[in-house]
């Protein structure tokens, strides 16, 4: 994190004076349990809600983010990724915070038609993220990494049109 | 300073917006450790009402909310005399870059990554206190 030097008096802009953090002495925090189970409660509502709302959308060969009466609903579904992600990452299910940003990406860069992959991914990634919920918080796991790894492959370069027309 | 007279006057007065309700309990529960008066919202109607009689000394918020972006919001402050001062911080899971980056262009006065702050909120958040301090 950085920092601008705050005005001295009220009233006043801040000038853009960068300074360089100093070393913190930094306390970790330990979630409670029920701040843990609500967490998973949360993350189960929406991956409920991401995967209906996909499924609304027609899924794999339904309506892409090309579509203008399908844009909102899709931006709905990014922010429950991104806020998921979030949560995630807070609590230290970094994991589950991996799986949910790749989602993001994959939806953000996801072409005209959904396509057998996009949905496919979407229903392995849910099914991760609902494995690791009930364990404590830790970081990615083997499943974890290779579905980061296929989702990232996937999106890069010409197999953006595979994905499209699949 | 506007302030209620009941309200204590001894302790950092921070506001958070986000519009995860997990991620506002974190952070009270982190802030209030370290002492601080915490007042969060997930909206900004009430964001808004709380700005009419309380001013806090560090605001906290999230970039991606619906209605308004953390960085919409900071540039409207930032353009308002009675918060024109107040520091405000953006945190938000984007990547520490990309974060950076909207910090600079919405003139913020820092950021703080989510995935790093359940070690870091309480101690950066001092931080930018004391620095006010000076």
């Amino acid at each position: 994190m950085w920092w601008k030097r705050p005005p001295r008096s009220s009233g006043g802009r801040a000038h853009a004076h960068v300074i360089a953090s100093a070393p913190l002495q930094t306390v970790p925090f330990i979630p409670s349990s029920a701040l843990l189970d609500k967490f998973r409660a949360s993350a189960a509502e929406r991956l409920d809600r991401v995967l209906a709302q996909l499924q609304a959308l027609g899924g794999a060969h339904g309506q892409g983010r090309g579509d203008a009466t399908a844009s909102e609903a899709y931006t709905l579904v990014e922010r429950e990724l991104h806020t998921l992600k979030g949560d995630a990452g807070m609590l230290g299910f970094r994991g589950v915070a991996a799986v949910a940003q790749a989602l993001e990406q994959l939806l953000i860069s996801q072409p005209l038609q959904p396509g057998d992959f996009f949905q496919s991914e979407f229903n392995r990634g849910a099914a991760i993220i609902r494995s690791l919920l009930p364990n404590a918080p830790e970081p990615p796991d083997a499943q974890v990494i290779l579905f980061v790894k296929d989702v990232t492959e996937a999106m890069t370069g010409l197999d953006l049109d595979a994905m499209q027309h699949q | 300073m506007r302030r209620r007279m009941n309200e204590p006057t001894d302790r950092r007065r921070v506001l958070v917006i986000d519009d995860s309700e997990l991620a506002l309990e974190m952070m009270k529960e982190i802030l209030e450790r370290e002492d601080f008066d915490v007042r969060v919202t997930t909206t900004l109607d009430a964001f808004d009402d709380m700005l009419k009689d309380w001013v806090p000394q560090v605001i906290l918020t999230d970039v991606n909310m619906p209605g308004m972006t953390g960085v919409e919001l900071c540039r409207a402050l930032k353009n308002h005399y009675e918060t024109a001062h107040v520091p405000i911080l953006l945190c938000s899971s984007l990547p520490h870059d990309e974060l950076e980056k909207l910090a600079r262009a919405c003139e913020a006065d820092g950021f703080i990554c989510k995935e790093e702050s359940s070690e870091r909120l309480g101690a950066e958040v001092s931080a930018v206190c004391e620095a006010m301090a000076w």
